[in-house]
């Protein structure tokens, strides 16, 4: 089974901003672990800091009960799977892979049949003479990731390795990431600013924003009980606010003040509404069909029935008036 | 602290062998002088040494202002026009920059000389290989390419949309060339004149050969203090005015260089090129034919020149072998007192030895330089290319004066001579280093550094497999220099005879009178000459060619 990891308490900035502000966080033995959050919001100098990559200006980092902090990387047992990927271009595929195994000095035989299991594991049997450039995108992916369990570390920390796959090999790989990841008990942080990502992959989110980590929770959870409006905009519910104010705002953590947060669903168009907004559009989803609103507090994204859809085709552009029935009200 | 071990062996490089001289330089200028500024009045009051301040002045000056003058049309054809085999010329324009400079001189003099090729028959052709105008030549030949060069660099660095949105609004041709073409022009411009003006400053073998009693710049007259009259105090003090004087230009150059950073906008489409006859009009196609003619003649008709000589006798004119027989024959052993043989192992002993030994160091000090915070970089940056400002001569003498001469340290003479062609040679291939270290992208040594692969570990497996080129072509630049270097060689000659290189023998074999009419020596020159080209020719082929040649088969990308 993987580490525990302990994050107590990091904080680091970069000029004067803080892009890693007060984080402590426990990610359990074994666990997946997505965490998710707009770029810039400080996810990868987490990972960072995790892999020890950097140094924290204060705060410590635990693993299995043992303060790492000061660490080098080298010798932290936890691997990374590189956003750029950063193969080595020089070596082939095998060599890639058994680069962490010779850095441990394993022996030749050992480390041989560990690289073949691997090739074998991850579909790459047959490429292993390979340079990196001869690959295709895919299979550089799984190079990559195993190159980073090749040494078996107690933690492989993955940053947004398929930001820049296309969509239908992006699914595939996350099947075998997640695949991978419950066949290697290894803990596991998966950083992507995709919420459908985190979620299908996440045995809990950690949402995070400017710096702080904003909710950790299972999926299902985090989801149906956001503890923020910030959060709950994340996952997709409409956010309304600040209240009483007139102008259309994004909410952006640290402004304060009430919102007003409604989940699709619980919004309806309704001749008696008592709200009025302008139709933008209708469009097909996977959790339905949806139809945007411009109301003077914000954009709205409303569920609609089939028989709904096709009675309002024809209004696009024109007023409606909408109600709702449920809100949550929740601070920023 | 792994950082400052690995700094540690080229700084104690640079303090025994280059700053550990310097102070021996100082020290023996003042050794009996009564006062600390009485070395410098005294060598400053003799007439032939403020002549050689003057003349290295002179040369320097107008070398400047020659090479800016033809490199800055010669590069603006090589930017804005395109012609057959421009490429091609672009790249062998930079030959002449990797020649041995004792070469060069005798290409010259086989091509312009009273005996040469065009010499014989074109009297005023004669002053292209003799006095000043025959020195300014040759400078002109060494720096051309390199001014050329970068003139058309930095010309094509201009975004073709921003000369068509010139061209939209208007001007005359003059105010395009003034307000567009000079601005953008003129860092790679006075760049190259400020390389030139110090090459010219420096000028040693050029001067020595080609320049007669009238032209001694102030290296040959340390020179001839130290070697022909001993006179150390006088050498050491004079050693110390020139690098003064240097230290100042290079502080100059480096203001100027912070201060004119240029812009950094993306270049989105490089300016376009007009076609030789098809788009340039008649007149411009015949005047620009004519400079590409003038300029590649000027720079490839010697060594063709050379290569010929090598190959005719001087008497009869008839084809044959005779020089290279003359070179390995008694006679010239009787000149050399080494045989030809050993001199060109010499050669080569020195040249593999200094390669080997200024990239190992090369390394170590690029590496350690690259985790430095930018204040200790640019500390450790002028540390490590103080060097660059101390001229061959003062080189090889502060060597001498530290570790040879009166020391009881006492080295053998060899041991020097080495030091001399890697202090030459290091901060070049410094720099070459830094800059392929650079380029190594951070992500692939934090890739290594997860998982679980240390300092050593990495720069073997990671850093200098990525740098291959760079380590390469820093081989060859360390090979080129001690294979062409002769100031040094030719200072500690005396004491050196047996480890004799290909230069000194040259030096040796043109200065030394005819014996007899039937072994002509300067034929023999000729052939050693063409002999150290196509060394130095074949080992830059291999040093740069067969990484590229390696990872084209395994059909990789650069």
């Amino acid at each position: 089974m993987g580490g525990r990891l302990e994050l107590r308490d990091l904080f680091m900035r970069y000029e004067a901003a803080p892009i890693v502000d007060h984080v402590s966080l426990e990610i359990r033995s074994g666990e997946l672990l997505a965490l998710v959050g707009p770029s810039g919001s400080g996810k990868t100098t987490l990972l960072k800091l995790i892999a020890g990559l950097l140094r924290p200006e204060a705060g410590s980092i635990w693993l299995d009960g043992r303060d790492i902090t000061d660490v080098p990387p080298a010798d932290r047992r936890i691997g990374l799977v590189f956003q750029s990927l950063a193969l080595f271009p020089h070596l082939t595929v095998a060599d890639n892979i058994g680069y962490g195994l010779q850095a441990k000095r394993v022996p030749k035989a050992e480390r041989e049949k560990r690289i073949a299991e691997l090739l074998e594991r991850l579909h790459l049997d047959g490429l292993e003479d390979r340079h990196p450039d001869q690959l295709s995108g895919g299979q550089q992916q799984r190079v990559a990731v195993a190159r980073a369990l090749a040494p078996e570390p107690e933690v492989l920390l993955f940053d947004e390795p398929l930001a820049s796959v296309d969509a239908r090999l992006r699914d595939e790989l996350r099947w075998e990431i997640r695949t991978l990841h419950r066949e290697s008990g290894t803990t596991g942080i998966y950083v992507t600013h995709d919420h459908g990502e985190a979620a299908f992959l996440g045995d809990r989110l950690a949402i995070m924003a400017e710096g702080r980590v904003h909710q950790v929770g299972p999926p299902s959870e985090v989801e149906a009980h956001p503890q923020s409006a910030y959060v709950a905009w994340f996952v997709g519910y409409n956010v309304l606010g600040p209240l009483g104010a007139s102008a259309p705002r994004l909410p952006k953590p640290g402004g304060g003040g009430q919102f007003l947060v409604l989940a699709p669903p619980d919004i309806e168009l309704t001749p008696s509404g008592g709200r009025e907004g302008v139709l933008l559009g209708i469009r097909q989803t996977p959790e339905g069909v949806r139809a945007a609103l411009n109301t003077p507090q914000g954009r709205l994204e409303v569920a609609l029935a089939n028989e709904e859809a096709s009675r309002l085709a024809g209004k696009i552009g024109s007023r409606v008036r909408f109600g709702f029935r449920h809100a949550l009200e929740l601070p920023e | 602290m792994a950082v400052a071990v690995v700094l540690g062996v080229p700084a104690l490089f640079l303090a025994l062998f280059a700053y550990y001289p310097l102070a021996a330089i100082i020290g023996e200028s003042w050794r009996d002088a009564p006062s600390v500024t009485a070395p410098f009045v005294e060598i400053l009051a003799k007439p032939l040494v403020l002549r050689a301040l003057g003349n290295s002045a002179l040369q320097a000056s107008l070398t400047a202002l020659l090479v800016a003058v033809v490199g800055v049309p010669a590069g603006y054809i090589l930017a804005r026009y395109d012609f057959p085999a421009r490429k091609l010329m672009r790249v062998f324009a930079l030959v002449p920059f990797f020649l041995p400079s004792i070469v060069v001189v005798v290409a010259f003099v086989s091509l312009y000389g009273e005996g040469g090729f065009l010499g014989r028959w074109l009297a005023p052709a004669r002053s292209l290989s003799e006095g000043l105008s025959g020195i300014l030549a040759v400078n002109l030949f060494f720096n051309l390419p390199l001014v050329m060069v970068l003139t058309a660099t930095s010309l094509e660095e201009t975004d073709a949309e921003q000369l068509e949105a010139a061209a939209l609004l208007g001007g005359s041709r003059w105010l395009h060339l003034r307000r567009f073409v000079w601005p953008q022009a003129r860092s790679g411009v006075l760049a190259g004149a400020l390389i030139a003006f110090v090459y010219a400053f420096l000028g040693y073998t050029v001067p020595l050969i080609v320049g007669g009693a009238t032209n001694r710049t102030v290296e040959v007259e340390i020179f001839s203090r130290f070697y022909t009259y001993n006179d150390f105090a006088g050498a050491a003090a004079l050693a110390l005015v020139q690098l003064l004087v240097l230290a100042g230009l290079a502080a100059a150059f480096l203001r100027w260089l912070i201060l004119h950073r240029p812009s950094g906008l993306a270049i989105r489409y490089p300016p376009p090129r007009k076609r030789l006859w098809a788009e340039a009009s008649r007149t411009e196609s015949v005047v620009v034919t004519a400079g590409l003619l003038l300029v590649f003649g000027f720079l490839f008709l010697p060594i063709g020149a050379l290569g010929a000589s090598a190959f005719l006798e001087t008497d009869t004119g008839a084809l044959s072998i005779r020089s290279f027989q003359i070179l390995f024959s008694p006679a010239t052993e009787e000149v050399l007192y080494v045989t030809t043989f050993q001199v060109i192992l010499n050669t080569l002993f020195f040249a593999c030895l200094t390669a080997l030994l200024v990239v190992t160091l090369g390394i170590l000090g690029a590496w350690g330089m690259r985790r430095l915070g930018p204040r200790g970089r640019w500390g450790a940056d002028a540390l490590l290319f103080i060097p660059l400002a101390i001229s061959p001569i003062t080189i090889a003498m502060g060597l001498y004066l530290a570790w040879a001469g009166r020391s009881s340290l006492g080295l053998a003479v060899w041991p020097l001579m080495l030091l001399a062609h890697v202090l030459v040679a290091f901060p070049l291939v410094v720099r070459t280093l830094v800059s392929s270290l650079d380029r190594v992208p951070e992500d692939a040594v934090e890739a290594a550094q997860t998982l679980g692969s240390h300092a050593p570990d990495r720069l073997f497996r990671v850093e200098l497999p990525l740098i291959r080129r760079g380590l390469m072509l820093a081989a060859a630049v360390g090979f080129a220099t001690s294979l062409g270097e002769f100031a040094a060689n030719n200072l500690l000659y005396p004491i050196a005879r047996p480890y004799t290189t290909m230069t000194v023998a040259i030096y040796r074999l043109l200065v030394t009178p005819e014996m007899s009419s039937d072994k002509p020596l300067r034929e023999a020159a000729a052939a050693a000459s063409l002999l150290l080209i196509l060394l130095s020719a074949a080992v830059f082929f291999l040093l740069t060619r067969l990484p590229a040649a390696r990872e084209a088969r395994h059909g990789r990308k650069a």
